[in-house]
């Protein structure tokens, strides 16, 4: 499939060529904002997408305290040997560890979540400028054909793109 | 080479074995301290960034590098492993645990605070290992393994930014629980007798004074020797110096709430630990510096609002503080390790004075300084000063406008 890259000097252009793009047919899903300083959510009108980071320190953090569980509990229910009267479980060093293992689970499961959701590493070569390291902002039109690429190469020039690059083409 | 000495100091140390931990008390008193100032600078960017405050862009970098000082913290741990007694042969919070405790699970936890320190750093400099990725042509390895494909989508800015969000929960949360439990297993439980419900938590207000302190240090020689005069400003010394002053007042208080109950009870094998060696006593002098430069000083400072909206100010009591640190874990971990009852004993029979140190000593304080120095130094290289992403996120966010016959600031707070 066709990808379109428009180059824009400034934040207040690129905007505007979103809007133009929405205006010509394109859906906010069908184009991604590139910067190189995070923008207020939508401010470009994009649609920046759902992601489930939340849920990998939870399932680390379920995980680990199970874990932790399993091992506090279960090795002295295992083994059932009464200590100058005091009860099996002991409760403060079980808290401790099932503490860890909870936070050591959220930690690791936090890092793979950053890693998978922010797809890195990528392996896809998506189109991209040095120049948007220096400021510039990119707008990518993902395009279904080639006609649909060009109808992108020209709404994003007319709007004011510096550069405008295209990849994929049949 | 100050490093090198301090390598060669602890040889001359372990020289003399790890049988008796006596000798190890200045080695410990050093770990203490950096493993306060390594291990609790990062929190700083975590807090004003939880708040949304917009002056935190500049100190970013200068609070998240100082992590990098953990891996040198996990290898001065190590010996202690071997120096402290398992819990059966003491009253620990472990009780009568059958195994692991506490030296396993203890460096379950020191490692996990250093990778969760390491994470925060990371996750934070992406955009910027991403930016020198893109700069360099794909030439720059670290760059490009550490910043993988991130190109500054919408979802991976959002992902970032909630990454940051939870890494540094956690590192809040690990970092006083972690700080806790040393100053129980490493300190505390060794000197028979001595039950203080305060001292894990002066021991954690200390971290937290030196996380503060810590990054203006780091902060003022990074605006000094890199001329970023321009981007870090008094803004940040301003705001900074106000939490800083604020955890110098709690410093006190929780010394004094130990202090005062102990004072009042009069319990002997509280009053000969409490007063008679960590308070006055044998002591005394070396606990009037602390006091004098974690509370004493930084009040008389930080209490003028002139010294307070300064550089010079909150950077001249920032040094005080992290002084007085050391000074306090010397007094925390020295007459600690010099004890040679049994733990077990019901109370320790007297004080114990705080001995000058030898020359192995002072080789592995210089060294064990000069060696977290390095290490966030090569960071400070290997990432860059200030964290570019974060300094155009703040100026994108913040703008000088008109109010009436005014010119005010206006800070935009995306929801």
């Amino acid at each position: 499939m066709p990808s379109v890259l428009g180059l824009f000097q400034s934040a207040d252009t690129a905007a505007a060529a979103a809007d133009r793009l929405q205006a010509s047919g394109f859906g906010p899903t069908d184009y991604e904002v590139l910067t190189g300083a995070p923008y207020p959510e939508g401010a470009f009108g994009e649609d920046s997408g759902d992601h489930r980071l939340f849920i990998f320190p939870l399932g680390g953090a379920m995980i680990g305290f199970a874990v932790g569980l399993m091992v506090t509990a279960g090795t002295q229910l295992s083994y059932p040997l009464v200590t100058a009267g005091k009860p099996i479980l002991g409760i403060p060093p079980m808290f401790i560890i099932m503490y860890e293992g909870t936070m050591l689970g959220a930690l690791i499961f936090t890092i793979m979540g950053v890693i998978f959701e922010s797809r890195l590493p990528n392996l896809t070569n998506d189109l991209y400028d040095s120049r948007i390291t220096e400021g510039y902002v990119g707008l990518v039109v993902r395009c279904e054909d080639d006609a649909q690429a060009d109808t992108a190469q020209t709404t994003l020039t007319e709007a004011g793109a510096e550069e405008v690059k295209q990849q994929g083409r049949s | 080479m100050l490093f090198v000495g301090g390598v060669a100091g602890f040889a001359m140390r372990l020289g003399s074995g790890l049988e008796d931990r006596g000798p190890w008390g200045y080695y410990a008193a050093v770990f203490g301290f950096l493993f306060t100032v390594g291990q609790a600078a990062p929190m700083v960017s975590f807090v004003p960034r939880l708040a949304r405050a917009r002056w935190h862009g500049p100190l970013t970098r200068a609070s998240q590098v100082v992590a990098v000082a953990g891996l040198l913290n996990v290898l001065l741990f190590l010996p202690l492993l071997w120096l402290v007694p398992s819990n059966a042969e003491r009253v620990t919070v472990w009780f009568n645990w059958p195994w692991g405790a506490p030296h396993f699970f203890d460096t379950i936890f020191v490692l996990m605070l250093v990778v969760n320190g390491f994470a925060f750093l990371w996750v934070q400099a992406i955009p910027d290992l991403a930016a020198l990725r893109v700069q360099s042509g794909g030439t720059h390895r670290l760059a490009r393994l550490l910043s993988g494909s991130f190109i500054g989508t919408p979802k991976q800015w959002k992902v970032q930014r909630i990454g940051l969000a939870v890494l540094g929960g956690c590192y809040v949360m690990n970092f006083i629980f972690v700080q806790s439990l040393i100053s129980l297993d490493y300190v505390m439980t060794l000197v028979p007798g001595w039950k203080s419900s305060m001292f894990p938590a002066f021991y954690s207000i200390n971290g937290l004074l030196a996380a503060t302190a810590t990054t203006i240090v780091v902060l003022a020689l990074i605006r000094r020797f890199y001329g970023l005069q321009r981007y870090i400003t008094v803004d940040q010394f301003w705001n900074i110096a106000k939490i800083m002053l604020a955890l110098n007042l709690a410093w006190a208080y929780h010394w004094w709430a130990d202090f005062l109950t102990t004072w009042y009870g009069r319990v002997p094998r509280e009053t000969v630990v409490t007063l008679g060696m960590r308070s006055f006593g044998e002591n005394t002098w070396l606990f009037v510096i602390a006091f004098i430069c974690c509370f004493v000083l930084p009040l008389l400072i930080l209490m003028w609002n002139p010294w307070r909206k300064s550089v010079a100010g909150p950077t001249v009591v920032a040094v005080l503080s992290l002084i007085g640190i050391f000074i306090q874990r010397i007094i925390d971990y020295v007459p600690t390790y010099l004890v040679t009852q049994d733990p077990l004993d019901h109370e320790l029979h007297e004080a114990i004075a705080i001995p000058w140190p030898g020359l192995p000593d002072v080789l592995i304080i210089v060294g064990g300084l000069a060696g977290a120095i390095f290490l966030i130094t090569w960071a400070v290289k290997a990432l860059g000063p200030l964290s570019n992403w974060e300094m155009q996120e703040c100026m994108l966010l913040r703008r000088n406008e008109k109010f009436l016959n005014a010119e005010v600031p206006y800070v935009i707070k995306p929801q």
